[in-house]
């Protein structure tokens, strides 16, 4: 957090990473916990970075990474770039990464340094924080798997497929077009012109509550399944068409 | 300071905040010497460098006056007479069992107050944009929506998991804008401070949530001593709120604080506070929190901004000043202020804009309002050094009278070095009568409706600048305040 290498001074490729990091955040216990890995998370001496390896301590292979950093402005596109490099690497792997390595993936063209004048001086702090990850490592101790509550929560954006950002994107009155398209048709196509379909619920955790009239009751089995497969197919392969309960019907 | 009494249900609906819960916590003894400060750095199992930090400034509190230049009149507070820490219990104190650092690893009774209180911790019941830091006594109970932030490289934690996760960053800035001799209070809050908030935000952000924290004393026996450090970097963009309550008691309690604002190249801070601790009993003036806060915030980078607004309707004495040193070239510098006294209320506040750099800007809007028999000082200053060419400062004090025994002063000192410099001071003095409220009565609008209306107008400035969420709330609490100072 200093004037060292003002964005004037950098590569394009590391000013692009300055100002939108593809690795940033950070894992807490109850991540690694989850999935049953370790969580390696250290901060280097020189107060430039903090790094979070979720590791398989098996194979002590990084499963997945993420960094934050807060100190000179280079800090930020070298933990970025270091932090994509080690993904699936084993730890002592990555500890051997070396900075000359690093800058090399953040230069424009293999000639011009990415830091100017200053060459691989800013890279300084990441041999501290290897060397404080890779002591750290048989320290690390798997947390048992906690008790799983069912509550959804909405992937976070680095996370999200293809679908996900398709369908999350559309607004409410979207969503409940396409949903009703597909539904209609195919309650039209596979069962018969009678029957209708009114959406109840459009819910964030995927759920889609319908109430279906014009049905006989053993169709409504049918039914649902054949409007849920369609939607999974056409629109996003996580949503869930449920009937409206009988508590809920007026 | 004496025992604790029973309130009657018309003093618990004046203050709805006014309740006491019965947490388990870990409380440490009255007193203050070398061995509490050492005992409250051992508890947080803090690294040697904070712990020397601490002694130096204990061993400066100890050189120091309790200053008495305040236009606030109160007993002699006895330093050795209250605990210092007092923290809930966790699940983490319990060796053998894991912790996920979780929500179900609090005390219920914790998260049941926070809920009483309208502070949801429970992210999937969230209404609004905004994390919330809950600080419970002595220490941070729970950050709310630490991934997204994380996500977006903020750093929104509690001070105490700042110092472990982030030692050299809270080693490189501590005292870095309020330095341990600062003030007396100052070292006090330097020597035993123990949790707060700390907030880092990386260059080019804008933080995509507002940020709070939330401030509850419910130990009446223990002090409030928290630190917050605010750090936004070239070109990121924050706006962060506190609030504050406390149970109604007897006995008055202490909350001295310190606040440290960092801005760097073209970043700016938004740092906005609803304060409504226990004023202590109307009439008698008994019980109540003393404030005496320090707040800074240093404008270091070229064209960096802080601005303060604060909206504050409770404690028994407030002594605060936030203030903002603009020493970069073209840094901006805000007050925005209500300081509402009723009852035996006494408050001396104001902000001190301290112009280093070259054409650096500040603006001060301060509106008072004093009401029963409270004190309402206003104390500023504005200071111009030699190198600050072409500075600018506008000031406009406003006091509002209520009633026929309310104080209302204004103190401002101005020290201007530069003669490109352009300083400009107004100041006003307005009631609040019964006439005016008849006039509006008159015409068929509630008496809750006119002060609403009346004191809204004349705050309308500062409310404005509140987060949105917020200056509803605040509108209301004002409002609520003077039902009964008027007529």
């Amino acid at each position: 957090m200093s004037a060292l290498a003002a964005p004037a001074m950098m590569s394009a490729k590391a000013l692009a990473r300055l100002r939108k990091p593809r690795t940033r955040g950070a894992f807490a216990p109850i991540d690694a916990a989850k999935r049953q890995l370790g969580l390696l998370a250290v901060s280097d001496s020189a107060g430039q970075a903090r790094l979070f390896w979720l590791v398989d301590l098996t194979t002590s292979t990084i499963a997945d990474a993420r960094f934050l950093a807060f100190g000179d402005l280079p800090s930020h596109p070298i933990m970025d770039a270091f932090t994509e490099s080690v993904r699936g690497r084993a730890v002592a792997d990555a500890c051997r990464l070396t900075a000359e390595q690093i800058e090399a993936l953040l230069r424009d063209d293999p000639v011009t340094p990415a830091f100017g004048d200053l060459g691989l001086k800013p890279l300084a702090f990441l041999r501290d924080l290897q060397d404080r990850a890779e002591a750290l490592l048989p320290t690390i101790v798997l947390l048992p798997k906690p008790v799983e509550r069912q509550v959804y929560q909405r992937k976070r954006e680095a996370d999200q497929s293809d679908a996900d950002k398709a369908w999350f994107k559309l607004s409410l009155l979207k969503k409940i077009a396409r949903v009703d398209g597909v539904s209609s048709r195919v309650l039209g196509e596979r069962l018969h012109a009678d029957a209708k379909l009114s959406i109840e619920g459009l819910h964030d955790d995927f759920r889609i509550v319908v109430k279906l009239s014009g049905l006989a009751p053993e169709q409504v089995p049918t039914a649902l399944q054949l409007i849920q497969d369609a939607l999974r197919t056409e629109v996003h392969p996580d949503l869930v068409v449920e009937e409206l309960s009988a508590e809920a019907k007026p | 300071m004496s025992d604790d009494q029973t309130f009657s249900a018309a003093d618990q609906a004046a203050y709805k905040y006014g309740f006491s819960s019965a947490v388990d916590a870990v409380t440490m003894g009255r007193g203050l010497t070398e061995e509490v400060v050492r005992a409250i750095s051992a508890a947080r199992h803090e690294p040697q460098f904070l712990l020397d930090f601490r002694l130096k400034a204990f061993r400066q509190f100890l050189k120091m006056e309790e200053p008495t230049w305040a236009a606030v009149d109160y007993p002699k507070i006895d330093f050795q007479a209250m605990s210092y820490y007092s923290a809930p219990r966790t699940k983490a104190e319990d060796k053998n069992k894991p912790t996920y650092n979780t929500l179900d690893e609090i005390d219920p009774e914790v998260l049941r107050t926070f809920e009483k209180l309208g502070i949801s911790l429970d992210e999937t019941k969230r209404l609004n944009n905004v994390a919330i830091d809950a600080v419970f006594d002595s220490t941070s109970v729970a950050t709310t929506h630490q991934s997204k932030l994380f996500d977006a490289g903020v750093i929104f934690c509690s001070f105490g998991e700042a110092v472990h996760q982030f030692p050299a960053l809270i080693e490189r800035w501590l005292g870095s804008v309020v330095p341990i001799a600062d003030n007396y209070y100052a070292a006090l809050n330097s020597a035993v401070f123990s949790d707060g908030s700390f907030v880092y935000i990386p260059p080019y952000t804008r933080c995509p949530l507002e940020l709070s924290t939330y401030f509850r004393i419910n130990n009446t026996d223990a002090g409030q001593f928290e630190r917050t450090l605010i750090i936004a970097d070239v070109g990121a963009y924050v706006s962060y709120l506190e609030g504050c309550t406390a149970p109604k008691s007897s006995k008055h309690q202490l909350h001295a604080a310190v606040v440290e604002l960092v801005t760097l190249d073209d970043a700016e801070i938004k740092y906005s506070t609803v304060q409504n601790w226990f004023a202590g009993d109307k009439e008698t003036g008994e019980g109540g929190v003393y404030n005496f806060v320090t707040k800074r915030g240093a404008c270091r980078g070229k064209r960096s901004k802080i601005s303060w607004t604060q909206v504050e309707t409770g404690s028994a004495i407030t002594w605060k000043y936030p203030s903002c040193i603009l020493l970069g070239d073209d840094s901006v510098g805000e007050f925005w202020s209500v300081a509402l006294t009723n009852g035996k209320m006494q408050a001396d506040t104001g902000t001190k804009m301290v112009h280093i750099g070259k054409n650096t800007k500040s603006r001060i809007v301060s509106k008072g309002i004093s009401a029963d028999q409270s004190s309402n000082v206003y104390r500023g200053l504005v200071k111009v050094f030699p190198k600050a060419e072409n500075a600018r400062n506008h000031t406009q004090c406003d006091s509002m009278l209520v009633g026929k025994q309310a104080i209302a002063r204004t103190h401002p000192y101005i020290d201007v070095q530069n003669q490109s410099a352009q300083v400009e001071h107004e100041a006003s003095t307005s009631t609040l009568s019964e006439e005016q409220l008849f006039y509006l009565r008159a015409r068929g609008i509630s008496q809750e409706d006119a002060i609403g209306a009346i004191v809204n107008g004349f705050c309308k400035d500062v409310l404005d600048v509140l987060p949105l969420e917020f200056a509803a709330e605040a509108q209301k609490l004002l409002a609520l305040k003077l039902e009964n100072s008027v007529g």
